[in-house]
């Protein structure tokens, strides 16, 4: 018992009745057994005492008093009857009948002796039996004597007389006999009775002892439930201050969510009283009323136990109410528990309007942040934009008038106003970069590169720069050379360009060097391989280091003003290598330096089997008849004459809506759709061009843009156009687009079959190859053809494949417009059209007669 | 509690009885023709003789008698008495004592209240299964109580009561 109640302080009141409970058990058991103990005892001294105040008080059937009475008058009866004889002997002419009758009396007496059951006790004593049986004898001897005549009784008498003295003798043996019985009877009595009272006594004492014992219990059991009352109370009163303090407001509730807890935190959070809310309904009170009919099923389908409530799902956000009508948000968790009589729920909530004010805040700072960001990138690109196309003007302008009769004076003249008009361009191309990087949109072409060959050009490039600042130039290999690498050239010239370039611009009559090393390490299975630009320039102060790639940063004002530059190369250069997975940095010091190296992790690449020579010359498109429909005059008399120079035929409307209605009056072979313009944009035009019935509703369509974001480029193309051409135009991508124009189904019959093509690809493999390969290719275009000429539904969408294997094979005899055409059905099975790929299914056997017929007399002609 | 029931019954009873039985003249203004076996004395109405009531076994017989089945502690075995209640006798004799003194032929005498007296107990029996009791059975008249009904009967006072051989009762104040 003690050891069980130090023990309780230390363990949680729950705890503290389960060790309790076990010993309950065995002290009942002994509660009940002296109980019962006493019970019998009971019963046992008052059944004793019982019989000790019968026997006292001679409630019991009691004959001995009568029988000791009997005993005693034999003797007298005896002499009555001898004194009678005597008298009778004395006196000759006496009455008979008194002694007859003393003979009645002593004869009922002792026949009475005889009888009785009662006086069948004294026969345990010998003498008596045989005085009495002697009497008997006697007595019934004398019977005849006494009911014969008076003169027989008469002569009698003395007989009678002599046997008078052994009579008396008789019944007084008969009498002491019996004295001496009861009283032997009476001490017996005595002795059982002091037994009885002795036993009494005995019970009396167990009595008392057992009752002691159930008080002792008794008490014992009062003091343990008062120490129990008091732990509980203890618990109970650390609990309630552990529910006051807590800053947490915790709500316990029975399983019909009426209050029976509320705490302190919970009364400042609610602004309700535990008083006001105590039995009452809680959801009621606290729920938002647009919210109750779903907490109140909500908290339904938690007392049904079905899942997918908060129940146990820890901390969860809801809208809550104040007394005061006031809506604000809590994070709150639900759990169940019991306390023993009834299932609970317990609430743990607290008010996090501060907190979820904060957070929007925050989000609202970020959105305002993110919009200013897009604004800006938004902004830079419409600028550069607007800056580009009357700059595509000027330098369109410029290359024809490059191409009229002019004087060595006005020839350099334009040479050097295109080249301020390029860099112009350039700088507007920096601040598109910055926009593109921003909206994430950087691709990169990695492809096997010479590093040493890109290093001297570049600073073969650079060498003219370099020498009028009076600055030398070199490069050199650190270590083990790494000769070819995979990366995208173009950007890691970008990248030291713009590095070469400030070094440059910053050592005047210095020397730069640049060193490339494979670094010792490696990224992801890669070579690391380290550029370092070192100048002995001007250097950068420490200030200005830790922000050198930030974008618009010039290292100082006057100076920057005085080299030149927007600020943005080294922002735009950082992102590149970052793009590259590498990284930048820079060490300097002023006065003397600085260093800018960059590690870009590269697999190492492969020399190709042959090097790439310069471009071939670009081949020219047959003549087209194209309309053009751009809405700035400048530019549209720069795209006329590029194109006519090519020997295209040029119609030229001014805004859209001039364009959809020349197109829908005659079929052109292209049509070049500027994309920016007022009233019917480029794209909408399109539209109508496509979805009309015009005569040009099927020609390709190319879009003229200054926006090359390539998200835009995807607008382009789902609005139904081809390709897409960015402004400035410029005259080799223009050549490039029409040569690779896609294929119409109405275009002349020279475009079937691309002959050069097939002639190509007819030497490459051998005649014996090519008669066998015509042959397949015959065979499997029939086949395609059975079989999408009944297709409709689902399987149209899903015959791109098929379609594009065989746009493959006609690739390799030059069929292009069987080609075109597959690629077109291929296209529209992707976007799900089926009404377009149906439609250009069904072209496919007229284009196969034609291809094949071409073929056919082509392959005969070699 | 039960004793003022018969109590307060004895009076009901003693109050009816005149109505319902011969006349106690009738019994009492006889002579005794055989031996006389009773004699009343005392505080009495009826008698027969010089200031007393005297009856024969015949006279006894005339009066309502009663059979009480028992055993008694004197006798072996249960046995049939049959004899006049006391209280009917009492009546018959316009008896006016409060108590009774019996006395037998050996001249044992004891006092009995009249207000121990039953209606039906004791009686003055006369016959012992059928038979005239002998002097030397007890007889002729022995004042029987039904020991066997009730411990009430079985206890030394009702014991020294119960007179055999009697032949004498006195009536006193």
């Amino acid at each position: 018992m003690t050891s069980s109640e130090q023990q309780t302080p230390a363990e949680s009141s729950l705890n503290a009745q389960l060790a309790t409970a076990m010993p309950n058990r065995s002290r009942r058991v002994i509660g009940s057994a002296l109980v019962i103990a006493a019970f019998l005892l009971f019963s046992l001294t008052g059944l004793l005492g019982y019989r000790v105040v019968t026997n006292f008080s001679g409630v019991q059937p009691e004959a001995s008093d009568n029988v000791m009475w009997s005993l005693s008058q034999v003797e007298v009866d005896a002499s009555d009857f001898n004194n009678a004889v005597k008298e009778a002997l004395l006196n000759p002419d006496i009455d008979f009948n008194r002694l007859r009758l003393r003979f009645d009396i002593y004869y009922s007496r002792v026949n009475t002796l005889r009888s009785s059951a009662h006086y069948r006790k004294v026969d345990a004593i010998p003498a008596f039996t045989a005085s009495l049986n002697r009497t008997w004898d006697v007595l019934q001897g004398t019977i005849p004597l006494i009911d014969g005549p008076d003169r027989a009784l008469a002569a009698a008498l003395p007989e009678l007389d002599s046997q008078g003295d052994e009579l008396r003798e008789h019944a007084r043996i008969l009498s002491i006999s019996g004295l001496k019985y009861f009283v032997q009877s009476a001490d017996d009595n005595r002795a059982a009775i002091s037994r009885m009272l002795l036993q009494l006594a005995g019970l009396a004492v167990l009595l008392f002892a057992t009752l002691t014992a159930l008080a002792v219990y008794v008490l014992t059991i009062y003091r343990k439930s008062r120490m129990r009352g008091v732990a509980l109370e203890q618990a109970n009163k650390r609990m309630q201050t552990i529910l006051t303090t807590s800053l947490d407001g915790v709500i316990v509730t029975d399983m019909n969510g009426r209050v029976l807890e509320f705490n302190k935190a919970a009364e400042r959070t609610f602004g309700y009283k535990f008083s006001e809310v105590l039995g009452r309904p809680i959801i009621e009170m606290v729920s938002p009323d647009d919210a109750l009919q779903h907490h109140l099923s909500h908290a339904e389908r938690i007392q049904n136990r079905e899942t997918g409530t908060i129940e146990g799902k820890g901390r969860v956000t809801l809208q809550a109410k104040r007394a005061n009508g006031e809506i604000f948000p809590i994070e709150l968790s639900i759990q169940r528990a019991d306390d023993g009589q009834q299932e609970l729920f317990i609430a743990f909530l607290h008010d996090i309007s501060k907190r979820v004010a904060a957070e929007n805040e925050l989000l609202e700072t970020r959105d305002r942040a993110l919009a200013g960001e897009r604004a800006k990138a938004e902004f830079l690109t419409v600028m550069s934009h607007e800056i580009r196309t009357p700059l595509n003007g000027l330098l369109g302008n410029l290359t024809l008038l490059h191409d009229t009769p002019l004087s060595d004076d006005q020839t350099r003249y334009v040479r050097n106003m295109d080249i301020s008009g390029r860099v112009l361009m350039r700088h507007v191309d920096s601040v598109l970069d910055i926009a593109r990087f921003q909206s994430g949109a950087l691709e990169f072409d990695i492809a096997c590169t010479d590093l040493g060959l890109l290093l001297t050009e570049l600073i073969n490039s650079q060498i003219g720069q370099a020498e009028q600042q009076g600055t030398q130039l070199c490069w050199n290999w650190v270590g083990t050379r790494m000769e070819w690498g995979r990366t995208d050239r173009a950007a890691l010239e970008q990248v030291l360009l713009n590095l070469l370039g400030n070094a440059i611009k910053f050592t005047p009559q210095g020397s730069v060097d640049v060193e490339i090393e494979r670094l010792p390490e490696t990224e992801d299975n890669k070579p690391v391989i380290e550029l370092r630009v070192i100048d002995t320039g001007i250097g950068i102060s420490p200030d200005d280091l830790d922000h050198v790639f930030d974008d618009f940063v010039t290292s100082d004002t006057s100076f920057g003003r005085a080299t030149g530059g927007t600020g943005l190369g080294l922002g735009i250069t950082r992102r590149i290598v970052e793009g590259l997975g590498g990284t930048i940095g820079v060490e300097s010091t002023p006065g003397e330096g600085s260093t800018f190296w960059v590690r870009l992790p590269m697999e190492q690449g492969r020399a190709p089997g042959t090097t790439p020579t310069a471009d071939a010359h670009r081949p020219i498109a047959d003549k087209l008849t194209v309309l053009l429909v751009e809405d700035n005059d400048i530019n549209r008399e720069v795209a006329t004459a590029l194109l006519r120079k090519d020997g295209h035929t040029v119609v030229s409307a001014h805004d859209g809506q001039t364009g959809v209605e020349s197109a829908a009056n005659a079929r052109f072979d292209l049509i070049l759709m500027d994309i920016a313009m007022p009233g019917m944009d480029g794209l909408q035009a399109t539209r109508a061009i496509r979805c009309g019935d015009g005569a040009s509703r099927n020609v390709p369509i190319i879009a003229l843009s200054a926006n090359i974001l390539p998200q835009e480029r995807e607008r382009f193309l789902a609005a139904g156009m081809n390709g897409f051409l960015p402004k400035p135009l410029n005259i080799d991508e223009m050549r490039d687009a029409l040569f690779n124009l896609p294929a119409s189904p109405q275009r002349t019959d020279t475009q079937i079959i691309n002959t050069a093509q097939l002639s190509a690809n007819r030497a490459g493999m051998g005649e014996e190859v090519f008669q066998t390969l015509v042959e397949r290719f015959r065979s499997e275009v029939e086949a395609l053809i059975t079989e999408v000429s009944s297709l409709t539904g689902d399987s149209l969408d899903t015959i791109g494949a098929r379609l594009h294997t065989v746009a493959g094979s006609a690739a390799i005899f030059g069929a292009s417009r069987l080609r075109h055409t597959l690629l077109a059905a291929e296209n529209s099975a992707k976007a799900q059209d089926r009404t377009e790929t149906r439609r250009l299914l069904d072209e496919l056997p007229v284009i196969w007669n034609d291809t094949r017929d071409k073929l056919t007399s082509l392959a005969l002609a070699a | 509690m039960t004793f003022t029931i018969r109590i307060v019954l004895s009076f009901v009873i003693c109050l009816l009885l005149p109505l319902t039985t011969a006349n106690a003249a009738d019994v009492v203004t006889g002579e005794p023709t055989g031996d006389v076996i009773l004699t009343v004395s005392g505080k009495i109405s009826a008698k027969n003789a010089e200031d007393a009531a005297q009856f024969d076994i015949e006279m006894l017989r005339a009066l309502s008698a009663q059979p009480v089945s028992t055993s008694t502690i004197w006798t072996e075995g249960v046995h049939v008495f049959t004899g006049v209640p006391l209280a009917l006798l009492l009546d018959e004799l316009g008896s006016s004592g409060s108590t009774l003194r019996a006395l037998a032929i050996n001249d044992y005498a004891i006092e009995v209240p009249v207000a121990d007296i039953g209606p039906d107990y004791p009686i003055l029996a006369y016959e012992m299964n059928g038979k005239p009791m002998h002097r030397r059975d007890k007889g002729p008249l022995w004042i029987i109580y039904p020991y066997d009904a009730s411990p009430d009967f079985q206890t030394s006072l009702v014991y020294s009561r119960s007179v055999w051989q009697l032949d004498r009762i006195e009536v006193l104040d």
